[in-house]
């Protein structure tokens, strides 16, 4: 009853389109034989033919298309969750420095411009080039799972390993180059600030007018993120993720040997 | 009487925490045991409470482990953690209060 072909077919048509890991399936492929086995079993006491057990079990199991949609829901959830999991100590640790960085600037570099604009604009310009690390590890520890979900075991090693260091090394350039330009913008705005005023003698009409200078530096910064940033961080993350992959790789590959000839 | 959908909706969680609280169960004998405690009102689909199981079990309110049973065959049985049992005490506690607002509103009427 447990190898009952239609039992088989229906389970394997509710699971195939879960998105779930191949594990996860094989093991709720298991709990749910043995739930239509006793359900059948049941029936069956009650005096149906076995047919007609199987057709009314796996009619009250549920609706497939609707079972598999609750599936792929609920482990999408479960991913979104464990992602956030996953990027929280990151966004917790770039975020808070960030804003440690901007208010010790804001508060301790000298200038005429009013201190709470310094820490508004300091702390926007911060936090928004943070979430330029964070969202992208967000993004490639949901693809970590989605990737890695339905490969077989020795193929889920290396790939995830190639994923994952190529996360952890994305993270760590987009982070400290994106840092590198906002803090010496933010610098050089202080400091074009300050020679502004030695030349300037109406100091009141540059204070008045400093939000606007604010605005426009940071507008300048932004601009020449990209370029500065990303191009050459994205091939250094490439050729380092790869690196570190392949010696992943011969080592799980000397390893396994090593295991064989003992 | 059947029960509105949306009405279950909101209380077959805490429901299902309730039946594992008193008794560990795989999810064969979880139906069976809820249709009977509650006199065929909560009459789960496997449909609804597998997808609802593994949810819990994803956050971290129920375990699941596999036990032999029968016949040689293996079961996996769903019991309550820590946080589950703490989680089960809030929502009765909200459940009480729920049904307390509800009955006076109605008029009175005791659903203790």
């Amino acid at each position: 009853m447990r190898d009952s072909p239609a039992v088989n077919r229906w389970i394997r048509n509710v699971l195939s389109g879960s998105g779930l890991p191949m594990d996860r399936r094989t093991e709720i492929a298991d709990e749910w034989h043995d739930h239509l086995h006793e359900c059948i079993a049941s029936k069956s006491a009650t005096g149906s033919t076995l047919e007609d057990a199987i057709r009314a079990a796996l009619a009250e199991f549920g609706d497939p298309a609707q079972l598999r949609r609750r599936l792929r829901r609920e482990q999408r959830a479960s991913d979104f969750r464990d992602a956030l999991v996953k990027t929280r100590p990151i966004a917790i640790w770039m975020v808070g420095g960030a804003l440690c960085a901007s208010v010790g600037a804001a508060v301790f570099l000298p200038g005429p411009t009013p201190t709470a604009y310094r820490l508004a604009v300091g702390c926007g310009l911060f936090v928004a080039i943070t979430l330029l690390a964070i969202v992208p590890a967000f993004v490639a520890s949901l693809l970590e799972q989605r990737v890695t979900r339905t490969l077989p075991i020795e193929e889920f090693h290396l790939v995830r390993s190639l994923v994952r260091w190529t996360v952890v090394v994305a993270v760590f350039f987009v982070g400290i180059m994106s840092f590198g330009p906002a803090a010496c913008s933010l610098i050089g705005y202080f400091a074009q600030d300050i020679a502004f005023v030695s030349i300037q003698p109406r100091i009141p009409e540059i204070i008045h007018g400093a939000p606007w200078l604010i605005w426009r530096n940071l507008a300048v910064a932004m601009c020449e993120l990209p370029l500065s940033s990303f191009v050459i961080p994205s091939i250094t993350t490439l050729c380092v993720a790869m690196a570190i992959t392949l010696y992943e790789r011969s080592r799980c590959v000397r390893s396994t040997a090593e295991a064989v000839t003992s | 009487m059947k029960l509105n959908r949306e009405l279950l909706k909101g209380t077959t969680e805490t429901v299902v925490l309730a039946a594992l609280a008193r008794q560990p169960s795989h999810g064969y004998q979880l139906v069976q045991q809820l249709k009977a405690q509650s006199e065929g009102i909560f009459a789960l689909g496997e449909g609804t409470l597998y997808p609802l199981l593994y949810k819990l079990e994803a956050k971290g309110l129920i375990r699941g482990r596999w036990e032999s049973g029968t016949g040689g065959r293996r079961k996996r049985v769903y019991s309550l953690t820590r946080k589950g049992h703490r989680c089960l005490a809030d929502r009765s506690a909200q459940w009480d209060q729920m049904v307390r607002g509800v009955a006076l509103i109605l008029g009175g009427k005791s659903y203790a």
